[in-house]
Formats: C-alpha cells, structure tokens, sequence
C-alpha cells in the first residue's frame, strides 16, 4: 500500500466519500477496507465524511463547540439549585413479568443481590455527571484518530459531583444529598420490621434484603 | 400417612384461626367504623395463615427499579414452631435464618452474624385479631380472576388504596391454600413499582429442618453482634403525634444505634413504626448533627420513599412505601410535648 496522501483529489480519497454516501463499488469498497485498516490518515479522514455527513443532516451537530460547553455549564448550574432527588439510574429494564414462567434466561439475568440497590443510587448520579462529560467536540481536527471529548476547565472538574465513592452532601437552599451508607442504615432499620408472619414470602423477603456495607 | 395428618392437623389450625374470629365481626359491625363481608376478611386471613403455617420451598424474586435479586427460600411450620431460611443467589453470599422470634442474618465471607429479636404481632395483641379490617378499611379488594404463578393456579385480587395517601397492590394467592405467590406494589398510574414472586413453589413438602438447625451450629469463628433495640415510647421521649395520616396506628417505638456495630460513638435514633396492615412508616429522630445533616432530602427507591428535614434542634427521617405527601404528613404530626 502506498502511503496516503492528504489532497483532496487523492483517488483513495475520493473512494472513501463514495464509500461514505453509499456509492462505491465492491473493488472501490474494499481498497477503503484497506486503507482504513492500514492507514490512520485514512481512518480520521473516514472519520471526518462521517462527521461532516452528520453534521449536514442535522443542525444541532453543526453548532460551533463552545455551544456545547456553555450549555453543560448552565445544565449543570440549574442541576445544582434543583432539590436532589436520589432516584436510582435504571441498570437493566425491569422484566414485566406476564404469568410468571421464569425461563432460565431470566434467571441468568439476575443481577446480585439488593445491596446492589444503594450503589445505585450512587450510580444514579454518576450516570448523570458521566453522561455530562462525554459529548461531542465541534468540527473535528484533521489527522486526530480519537472520539472528541469537551474539554473541561479544571476548575469545573473539582466543582461536579464526585464521580466515584459515596455523595458528600452538598449544602446550599433547597436541598442535600446524603451519604448512601447513612441512608442504608435507616434503610435496614425501616425493613426490619415486616407486616407478614413470614420472610421467605414475596411481600416479607425484603425485609432480608439488607446490605452488608459498614458492617 | 404421617403427612395425611399432618395436612389435617394443619388445615384445622388454619380454620380454627378463621372460626376465632367470628365473634371479632360481630364486636366489628357495631363499630362506627364500616365493616366488610366476612368473605373479604377470610380471605385476607387465610392469606395471613397460608405464610404461617404452610411447609413451603421455593426460589423468590424481588425486583425494583434499579435491581432484581433471587433468593432460594424455605418456611416450615413444625409443632407450633416457625422456621425460615433465606439464602440470596448471585452476588455476595448472605443468609437469614430464623427459628420463630429470633433472626440471624450471616455474611459467610465477612464471618460475621447480626442476631434480632423480631418484633412480632404478639406484643401487640389488639392489632391480629382485626389487622384484615384495618387493611379493607385503608384498601378496596377487588377481585381480578385467576392467573397461573409458577405453574399454580392463583387468585387476583388488587388492595385498592381507598386515598392517595398509600400505594394499592396487587396479590397472587394459590387457590387451594391461599399461599401468596406474588405481590405488586402499584404507582397512582398503575405502574408496578415494586414486585416481588415465586419463580418455583413448592406447598406442601417436608419439613428439613436440619436447614436450619444445622447451618446455626455452624458459627464457628463468626463475629456475632445483636443490635441494641431498646422499646420506649414517644411520650416518654417528650414527643406526640397529632393527627396521623388515616389508616395508621403505631405498632413500634424503640430507640436504636444506628450503626449496626453499636459503637459507643454511632448516632443513637428514636425509631416510631406506624402500619396501615398492609405497608408501614418509619419515623425516625435524632438530634440535629451539622457534620451529617444539612437541608431537607428527598430520595425514592422503588416504592419506598423517604423525607428527611431539620425541626428544631432534631433531625426526622421519615421513610415508607407510600407516597412522600404521606410522609409529609408524618413530619408534620410530629411536635414536641408541651
């Protein structure tokens, strides 16, 4: 293969946006295969039609960067006087069950127990910060080969929520947020006491469904 | 043979349960509060007495917004004794054991084991002999035909919440023994919040007690805390409670550490359970602490809703399995004793 070239009338150029709108042929195709295997000019120019593609089909790709940043920053000013809610991010759809006939691939799906719940709250949140992070740059620079990401100031870092560990509360009107060890523990305290006379029934396991954290 | 009469010596317990209250509904009519068929309370009743005294194995699973979990079960009912254990599947290795009022729960890799003292209805002898009528008075039953739940053949009914002040649920019951198979608890919209059903059942088996019995002997080497729980009431606290949400009547009130451990510096609550027959609210309070308490919180996983905010010089935790207006009006019918 011989080395890429940048112009705009290179032939393997030309091949890669014919690929791109759907027009190459099988021989064309597969020299783009190639190229892109080979080659990682080829793949961030691949990566540019796609981009460019994008952004013709749809005006909120084509906003400049600093719109997207300054949109994550009034988001996360707005996130901030809201009354936190602590609602867990959903971790896999909740089977609806229709007669019940529990097929072993549910079974196989079953996540672990329900201490998994208060690291889901903490989740919750670090599902949204996460989500918050990662978002798309404005025009791509050329010869760059990874995803964009938006660069954050340092100083809008240290101020998000904590991505990892239990939430600090936070102070301010309107609203803290606990440490999620606290709320287990009044958690365990609430389900202990059970209105059935038996555990091992739907409505009394939760009761045992308690965490082990902090003990 | 054996089991033959075992089954009658079973069923008559149940039936006698039933019988007893007959005179409980007449006492009933003539109160201002109004009363429901017989046949709607039988049922409730039967529902009561099928988790209670039927030998039962099965596999539960429990669901909620954020996790589904499964749990290998076992009840057993062995002169006048009660057995339970609970054994969760996937994840970390926990297991309940229970022998009538006395639960363990252990955590094999953690060698550690929490022994408490299950508060049971027994000390509140007012509250079994009409819990079925308080249930129908908060909820409407409403009969909704039959269904198969892990291969039985069950009735289902919905618990209505007669305001908007709890959750209505949905129950399975197996039709020959009344045992529940399943229950869901539901939003305003019908949603499922919560639900929770056998994936296999088996009514009837022998008892293994040896399930029990045994795995409590095997505790070698385990740390064995039991928490302090030491039963107060709110007046002696210096607290009351004025105009509760309708349907509830306390059922518990004791004082608690709540670090499970009970060190000498873990925060000590005052813990008040309030129960409608069908759900509960726990009230929690505690001195007002800056470094672990800030403004108010809201927070809701699945059904269970939880309120926490600063009166006075005191920290309320107020969390349920009912709506966060409910718990509002909890917070609310706290004060202070004059």
């Amino acid at each position: 293969m011989t080395p890429s070239a940048d112009e705009p009338g290179d032939p393997r150029a030309q091949a890669l946006s014919a690929l791109c709108d759907g027009e190459a042929d099988r021989a064309e195709a597969d020299r783009c295969f190639e190229a892109w295997r080979d080659d990682p000019a080829a793949r961030a120019r691949w990566h540019s039609y796609q981009w460019i593609g994008d952004a013709m089909r749809s005006e909120d790709l084509a906003s400049p960067s600093q719109h997207d940043q300054d949109f994550l920053m009034a988001l996360r000013a707005r996130l901030a006087e809201e009354p936190v809610v602590l609602a867990p991010a959903r971790l896999e759809p909740m089977a609806m069950p229709a007669g019940l006939s529990m097929p072993q691939s549910a079974a196989a799906g079953a996540r672990r127990g329900r201490w998994a719940t208060p690291a889901a709250v903490a989740a919750g949140f670090v599902v949204v910060a996460g989500a918050l992070v990662v978002m798309r740059q404005g025009a791509p620079e050329p010869n760059t080969d990874a995803p964009q990401l938006v660069r954050l100031d340092p100083a809008d870092v240290r101020n998000a929520p904590s991505l990892s560990g239990p939430v600090l509360a936070a102070s301010g009107p309107g609203g803290g947020m606990l440490r999620n060890p606290e709320l287990d523990r009044y958690l365990d305290a609430h389900r202990q006491f059970s209105q059935g006379p038996a555990l091992a029934s739907p409505g009394g396991v939760r009761q045992v469904a308690v965490t082990p954290e902090g003990r | 043979m054996c089991g033959l009469v075992a089954w009658g010596r079973r069923l008559s317990v149940a039936g006698l349960a039933a019988a007893c209250l007959l005179p409980g509904w007449g006492w009933a009519e003539t109160s201002a509060e109004k009363s429901s068929p017989p046949d709607l309370r039988a049922w409730l009743i039967r529902l009561h007495e099928a988790a209670r005294l039927r030998n039962y194995e099965g596999t539960l699973v429990t669901s909620d917004v954020a996790s589904v979990s499964m749990w290998r079960v076992a009840h057993y009912f062995d002169a006048e004794q009660q057995y339970e254990r609970v054994d969760a599947l996937g994840g970390e290795a926990f297991t309940v054991l229970r022998h009538n009022d006395v639960v363990h729960k252990l955590w094999p890799r953690m060698k550690l084991a929490e022994v408490e003292q299950r508060d049971t209805r027994a000390r509140f002898p007012a509250l079994p002999a009409n819990s079925e009528q308080r249930v129908l008075d908060s909820y409407e039953f409403r009969p909704k035909g039959m269904a198969m739940v892990a291969g039985h053949a069950a009735d289902v009914v919905v618990l209505r919440a007669r305001d908007g002040l709890r959750f209505s649920q949905r129950l399975w019951a197996e039709q020959r023994t009344g045992l529940l198979l399943r229950a869901d608890v539901l939003g305003p919209e019908g949603q499922i919040l919560e639900w929770s059903a056998f994936s296999e059942v088996s009514i009837g088996v022998k008892p293994r007690l040896t399930l029990i019995t045994d795995r409590l002997r095997q505790l070698e080497g385990y740390r064995v805390r039991r928490p302090a729980v030491l039963p107060t009431t709110l007046d002696s606290e210096g607290w009351q409670v004025n105009a509760l949400p309708p349907g509830f009547l306390q059922v518990q009130c004791a004082k608690r550490s709540l670090d499970p451990a009970g060190g000498p510096a873990a925060p000590v609550v005052l813990q008040a359970i309030y129960s409608d027959g069908l759900t509960h609210v726990s009230m929690f309070v505690e001195p007002f602490d800056p470094k672990r308490h800030q403004s108010e919180v809201v927070g809701s996983i699945g059904a269970t809703h939880t309120l926490m905010l600063k009166r006075d010089d005191q920290w309320l935790t107020v969390m349920g399995d009912v709506p966060l207006e409910t718990l509002r009006r909890f917070s609310a019918a706290l004060e202070r004793k004059r």
